[in-house]
């Protein structure tokens, strides 16, 4: 829903992973990427405060869920790749399916994953502060944040070779 | 025209942690 209907403005990212990935296909620059980071994690806190105002939590919260171990790890870099390439395969075959795809995909991930799928720097970012059933802990936080980074130019060079002989209008 | 995407970028992004973060928070409460 969101993508639908912020898609046409800003592209509907609402992920470092996926603009960084943008920038590595040079389809934005590296001051857009930056500053897209920014608010993205700006916004991501945001909406940890506002579902915390939301339930009458407190607003400011440090997350003590332990989310630690390599299986959890490797999860987020399979959930980041798997969502990289979801959306260039989405865009090179099927531009128009490609809100709907990261839905399913997002879903599905959800629960192959051992990790429940952040696959996203920002939200990981957020739910450190939460400290609710959807947190993680500040100390696991920055493992989950290399593993989603590590995901995205691998992922990138995957989908690059995989969908070179394909574009929207041939597939269409 | 950047502003605009800077702006949706951020809403974007915080309407969805606020689903992902208020989701647990209501699943937490139905669980106990």
């Amino acid at each position: 829903m969101l993508i639908t209907v912020l898609g046409p403005i800003s592209g509907a990212h609402f992920n470092p992973a996926v603009s960084i990935a943008f920038f590595i296909r040079s389809q934005i620059g590296a001051k857009k990427c930056l500053l897209f980071i920014l608010v993205q994690i700006a916004g991501g806190i945001a909406g940890s405060m506002l579902a915390h105002l939301m339930f009458e939590l407190p607003v400011i919260q440090f997350s003590e869920q332990a989310r630690s171990g390599l299986a959890q790890y490797f999860s987020e870099l399979v959930a980041t790749a798997g969502l990289i390439g979801v959306i260039l395969g989405g865009i090179a075959s099927r531009p128009h399916a490609v809100p709907m795809l990261v839905g399913l995909y997002i879903s599905a991930a959800y629960w192959f994953t051992a990790s429940t799928s952040f696959a996203n720097p920002a939200v990981t970012i957020a739910r450190s502060l939460s400290d609710t059933f959807s947190g993680i802990s500040p100390a696991d936080m920055p493992f989950f944040i290399l593993a989603q980074l590590a995901a995205i130019y691998p992922a990138v060079m995957l989908c690059r070779w995989l969908f070179s002989d394909n574009d929207a209008r041939g597939a269409e | 025209m950047i502003k605009k995407q800077l702006a949706a970028e951020c809403i974007g992004t915080m309407m969805l942690v606020a689903t992902v973060v208020g989701s647990g928070i209501r699943a937490q409460a139905l669980a106990t």
